[in-house]
């Protein structure tokens, strides 16, 4: 693999047509936008349970791409690219936190509101599990990827998806449990 | 463990997704345009600005580095962004695959190209000689070219050169961001390494601007570099050793800057990363047929460690429910679980079931000495910031086995 510096005009620089080259370009990645940041932001959200974070985040990934929208563009999966992104920063963001967020739990009680929903019960299920099982079922059930794609994202093999899957299922399913009984009760 | 009814969880994900989609309140298109033209507004302030944040910002990292002080905050999350010019790593952008788009080489920017890790590995590269001064002996490492294979493929002992890392820093004060490739060859059991600096060679290829330090097996067996906290690349240099060492390693850090004499900084330099996973298996007998095996790693270094791999691999009359599929010991280890990391003291667990098939079925080999469970932990290097050094490689390994008497 070799580099090339990306310093040749485009087709049709320089005529009339190519100054709305740009123009065409900040519409297109507008469309692109409006049809990706809100399922994006839905499953950043779903991973980090903090809504204004994840649109924060999604936002940063979105900025990315629109700087290098000229490159993105061309890729076969655009928003394969940006969702990317997105979980990268994700998954470096709760890194950092959960360093402050474990030296928090140390100092002081934490108080947390009963479910009142099944959103709320899925959410919460799901803050409760293991950071890469969260990742996948969100990235299988939210983002409908398959295993093969998962695995990509994640540069992992398919196999170690599975198992993530299998563990994360099982382990929502025994919290949804729980939470079921001790409402019942 | 149990697992939940298929459609269910499509159906209670996609409520809840539609729901979440609902609530969220993204930024209109219109913001990401302004912060991305404000970006390209600052970007060359910044790079003006950059000499002075890179001896003015990481103050606690100066104090660490030079006052020995051990509280190990994380050097990617607290320097990085001041000490190299890149606005993300290449994992952040989306990898190293096809899609990413090595920083530098868009259009209009009047700096140095600089590689990422998937830009090397492929490419051909002229290297310094790995046996300086050796002749033909350099022909079981070529060098002129080498052409880079990836670190985390097999074949070790093949001869051929290896990305092991790649990191960006600056090499003297007030100096350009550079991109330091850590290259390995083993032509046998021993690794040979060497630290240069890579950059793009104004012609579509890549070429060594600084070598840094040669690797060498008997008397400075660099293992693995990292940035340094202000100015320069560490060199991380474990006391010689060979393949069949047995216990801790003691290793010496040492700061590289150009034109300045090799510097230790071993006592005071940040040690995140260098740590010692130790494996143990447990099994227990479950009284109807199947064994459990417990697997525990635990950190027991001083400092957090990175994130890291758990492998394994087992004898075909093992059947282990939560990892079907396990390769023959003989084969491969496979990668079934990645963790993050651990800190200081920190273990993690996990059990699994073993169901072994009637003992008239094992091979020859299992019914004479046993049937193995083996795991291993393995730490990838070339994908973290600081160092990834596990000083106690003998303890990095773990097993159970069953044996006629357990199953009969």
């Amino acid at each position: 693999m070799t580099p090339t510096r990306d310093s040749s005009a485009p087709p049709g620089e320089g005529s009339a047509a190519a100054q709305l080259l740009p123009m065409r370009a900040s519409l297109e990645f507008d469309d692109f936008y409006a049809a990706n940041v809100r399922s994006v932001t839905a499953q950043i959200y779903a991973y980090t349970g903090d809504r204004a974070e994840a649109e924060d985040l999604v936002a940063e990934a979105f900025c990315r791409a629109l700087a290098r929208w000229r490159k993105v563009r061309e890729y076969e999966n655009p928003t394969a690219w940006v969702r990317r992104v997105a979980w990268n920063l994700a998954t470096s963001h709760l890194r950092r936190r959960s360093v402050v967020q474990r030296f928090l739990n140390r100092q002081r009680e934490t108080h947390e509101q009963a479910p009142d929903g099944d959103r709320v019960d899925l959410q919460r299920a799901l803050a409760g599990i293991g950071a890469h099982h969260r990742k996948a079922v969100i990235l299988r059930y939210m983002a409908g990827l398959t295993v093969a794609e998962i695995a990509e994202q994640e540069g992992v093999a398919e196999a170690t998806v599975r198992s993530w899957l299998t563990r994360g299922k099982a382990a929502l399913a025994g919290r949804l449990t729980v939470q079921d009984d001790m409402e019942q009760r | 463990m149990s697992t939940p009814d298929e459609n269910l969880f499509e159906e209670a994900f996609a409520e809840f997704a539609h729901t979440a989609e609902l609530m969220v309140d993204p930024v209109d298109s219109a913001v990401i345009h302004g912060r991305v033209r404000r970006r390209r507004a600052t970007k060359g302030a910044l790079a003006a600005a950059l000499a002075a944040l890179i001896v003015a910002v990481p103050a606690a990292w100066w104090l660490q580095e030079s006052n020995g002080d051990e509280v190990d905050p994380s050097p990617a999350e607290e320097t990085t962004d001041e000490t190299t010019s890149r606005e993300t790593t290449p994992a952040e952008d989306g990898g190293a695959g096809s899609n990413s788009v090595p920083e530098g080489q868009e259009t209009g920017l009047d700096q140095p190209v600089l590689p990422t890790f998937g830009d090397l590995v492929g490419a051909e590269i002229e290297l310094p000689e790995f046996f300086p001064g050796e002749g033909s002996l350099n022909d079981i490492c070529p060098t002129g070219p080498a052409t880079i294979s990836d670190a985390a493929g097999a074949g070790y002992g093949d001869g051929s050169v290896r990305l092991l890392k790649l990191v960006q820093t600056t090499l003297e004060e007030g100096g350009p961001v550079e991109a330091v490739a850590l290259f390995g060859c083993a032509p046998g059991d021993g690794m040979l390494t060497q630290a240069v600096s890579v950059a793009g060679d104004g012609d579509g290829g890549w070429e060594v601007t600084e070598e840094i330090a040669l690797g060498t097996l008997d008397s400075f067996p660099l293992i693995d570099i990292a940035p340094a906290a202000v100015t320069g690349v560490l060199l991380l240099v474990p006391e010689p050793h060979g393949t069949d060492h047995q216990g801790p390693l003691d290793y010496e850090i040492f700061r590289y800057r150009t034109g300045a004499e090799l510097e230790d900084v071993t006592d005071s330099a940040y040690k995140w990363g260098i740590a010692d996973l130790a494996v143990e298996v447990e099994k227990t007998d479950n009284g109807d047929g199947t064994w459990t095996a417990a697997v525990t790693i635990t950190n027991t270094g001083d400092h957090e460690s990175q994130g890291f791999a758990l492998t394994a691999c087992a004898d075909a009359a093992l059947t282990v429910e939560e990892v079907d599929g396990l390769p023959g010991c003989t084969e491969d280890y496979r990668v079934v679980e990645e963790y993050a990391a651990l800190e200081a003291g920190e273990s993690v667990t996990e059990e699994w079931t073993v169901d072994p098939a009637p003992f008239d079925e094992w091979s020859g080999d299992a019914q004479a000495g046993g049937a193995y469970l083996e795991v291993r932990v393995r730490t990838p290097m070339y994908g973290v910031d600081g160092f990834a050094f596990d000083y106690d490689g003998s303890n990095d390994y773990g097993n159970m086995s069953l044996i006629v008497d357990d199953v009969t």
